[in-house]
């Protein structure tokens, strides 16, 4: 249990580069909320300005309500994860793990601390581990013990550097799963920083975006995918990186004229109204961001799709196929589409899109138009 | 590359030559020290001898030095009591105030930071005849010399310059996010210290210390000018062997030896630290 509160926080460092910049951040109490950027963006130094390792130089920061502005460390009750994992070389995993239960602080009995040790050690499976030391490790197991040395104390936040960062693809799908339901289980406030937008959406509750040391968008995953604020959200977001196109738009008879490859390109039709709601897109000249999920490709001459295409690359992936498309022989756009859609090099096709799915950002300030900006 | 067996034989031959050169002076030391006084000074030198134990005797038990002239006793035992006092307080001085000036100019940042660790540096190579004369009168004045005390002071210019140094690199190598981890658990700063950084710099303590041992155990000059006769170390002692009436070879060469041997039995046994030490930084992770 626990809110985090940052209020206007800066950071900057000795040599002058400014790592948080008036950063406000309010994480609920019992939410998970993971801090999305790229790397350079801030988000470790934001977790070590929680913990306490950096001393940030303006604004003020709560945590559980309590104002902790120079606030040691040792006295935040927080609980890190590291992207080096920093485990203690010269002690076992089960001293590792034990570290935080034995600090004069809490003066927790010998017997109880072998049982919560034991706790998280069934809980994420190193049980057998327990007499090793590190280097003796693989970096999945690593990442394990690292993770059972933050949750073997009841800390009012847990603050996660990057941790399914170092593990191959299996273990970080059954970690993340794992992961997923400490949170449930444990209900402690989690601030986790990553890189990886998938990460990023399974986990949290609420994501955030970091981007030169300021939040630009706080939001559900949900409405980080569908309303990024802007182009550099919208492409952080979503793999394979959306499609940005100059396009033209106009609004005459009812009817939107979308023409997503330039003025004198061809043009799509939409209905003011798709059903779900009313489509206002402001006329004129617009960068229009089209996720690769949401081309549909079919036959030439099937009569299905509006803008004819040629397939440049078609590159398949077990369950689905990343295709390099050239429109007016100029134009690139990359879709995803189902392995099963057998397409070759060179194969004339025409495509369709789904108007709802479309974002139109402003081309000078690369704001989305449709989501609302706070200043 | 592959080479050819003459080049290994030429650099074997090479590697031999200079073996020879360095050790020779110790063989024949050690040689000397079993030698009786007619064979020591016999030309040519002889290399096949009946070894004798007469200059152990001499200098440990006292007696006469072989030749019916040398009668002086030399007190051997309490000069390399001296020695072992003197170094011993030197290293172990350097150590409590060493450890912790190293880890300040490998952790924190502050002005003059990089000024202080070359001063530091700098009384390694300044030469001691430089300094030795306004110690001297500096001691006089504070009745340090002839003292343990002062001798040990005088010897941290050697020692605790090589232990900083020595440990700075040490301690750089130390990640801190070790150290940020264990504050999160919720230790405070001394104790962090003492409970994850000093452990894992164990080896480089030891490679220091050792180090700075023999350079202290070895020092001649500043232990000949400030030490009196009651605190005076084995190097200067051993001056003593040099008579008016005899230069006590066998004697000298018995002291050396045995001399040798405390700085030998640390070398052997702080080896595996050495070698841990010396290749801690390279397997980090």
């Amino acid at each position: 249990m626990g809110s985090i509160l940052l209020d206007k926080i800066v950071k900057s460092f000795p040599d002058g580069t400014v790592a948080l910049n008036k950063l406000d951040l309010h994480v609920w109490d019992e939410e998970f909320f993971v801090i999305l950027g790229p790397s350079g963006a801030g988000k470790t130094t934001l977790l070590k300005t929680v913990a306490g390792l950096y001393h940030h130089n303006g604004g003020h920061l709560y945590i559980d309500g309590r104002r902790v502005d120079g606030v040691p460390p040792e006295d935040r009750n927080t609980a890190m994860t590291f992207e080096s994992f920093a485990l203690y070389p010269h002690l076992t995993v089960y001293d590792n793990i034990a570290n935080p239960l034995r600090s004069p602080r809490y003066g927790i009995p010998r017997d109880e601390v072998e049982r919560e040790v034991q706790r998280v050690c069934d809980l994420l499976e190193i049980g057998h581990l327990l007499q090793r030391f590190p280097k003796e490790l693989s970096g999945g197991q690593k990442q394990r013990v690292s993770l059972g040395r933050a949750m073997v104390r009841k800390p009012t936040v847990f603050l996660l550097d990057e941790p399914l960062s170092h593990v191959d693809a299996k273990v970080r799908h059954r970690m993340r799963l794992e992961l997923n339901r400490l949170q449930r289980e444990l209900n402690t406030t989690t601030l986790y920083v990553t890189h990886d937008y998938l990460e990023a959406l399974s986990l949290a509750d609420r994501v955030g975006i970091l981007e030169d040391g300021q939040l630009v968008q706080v939001g559900s995953p949900t409405e980080i995918y569908r309303q990024p604020v802007n182009v550099s959200v919208a492409e952080q977001v979503g793999y394979p990186r959306i499609n940005l196109l100059d396009a033209w738009v106009e609004h005459s008879a009812g009817e939107w004229q979308v023409r997503p490859f330039g003025a004198g390109g061809p043009v799509l039709f939409f209905p003011v109204s798709d059903g779900a709601g009313t489509l206002d897109w402001g006329t004129g000249e617009h960068l229009l961001g089209l996720r690769p999920q949401s081309i549909r490709i079919h036959p030439r001459g099937s009569g299905l799709g509006v803008v004819p295409a040629r397939v440049y690359v078609a590159t398949p992936f077990v369950t689905y196929a990343i295709v390099t498309l050239l429109v007016a022989e100029e134009t690139e756009l990359t879709a995803l589409v189902p392995p099963d859609q057998q397409l070759e090099a060179g194969e004339e096709v025409e495509l369709s899109f789904s108007g709802s799915e479309f974002l139109f950002f402003d081309p000078t300030t690369h704001l989305n138009r449709q989501t609302p900006h706070s200043a | 590359m592959k080479r050819s067996k003459l080049q290994t034989i030429f650099e074997q031959t090479i590697l031999c030559v200079i073996f020879l050169f360095i050790l020779f002076p110790i063989v024949w030391v050690f040689l000397m020290a079993f030698k009786s006084r007619g064979d020591i000074l016999s030309w040519p030198p002889t290399f096949l001898f009946e070894p004798t134990f007469d200059n152990f005797r001499n200098i440990l038990v006292g007696g006469s030095s072989g030749s019916a002239t040398g009668a002086t006793t030399v007190d051997f035992l309490g000069y390399f009591a001296n020695s072992l006092i003197i170094s011993c307080g030197a290293i172990l001085l350097s150590i409590l105030v060493g450890v912790p000036a190293a880890y300040a100019i490998a952790r924190f940042q502050f002005r003059g930071k990089e000024d202080i660790a070359f001063t530091f540096l700098s009384f390694r190579f300044a030469p001691e005849l430089l300094v030795i004369i306004p110690i001297y009168i500096i001691f006089q004045r504070m009745g340090l010399l002839d003292t343990y005390f002062g001798l040990i002071w005088v010897y941290q210019l050697i020692t605790l310059p090589m232990i900083i140094w020595i440990l700075r690199g040490y301690f750089e190598d130390v990640s801190v996010e070790l150290e940020e981890a264990c504050r999160i658990d919720g230790y405070g700063e001394f104790y962090v210290f003492r409970k994850i950084v000093l452990p894992l710099v164990k080896g480089g303590i030891a490679a220091s210390a050792l180090l700075a041992f023999i350079f202290a155990w070895n020092n001649f000059i500043f232990a000949m000018v400030l030490g009196g006769s009651d605190v005076q170390p084995i190097t200067v002692g051993a001056m003593q062997f040099m008579t008016a009436e005899a230069l006590r070879y066998g004697d000298m060469a018995a002291a050396i030896v045995l001399a040798a041997i405390p700085a030998l039995l640390l070398a052997i046994y702080s080896q595996k630290h050495l070698i841990r030490g010396l290749s801690f930084g390279a397997v980090k992770g």
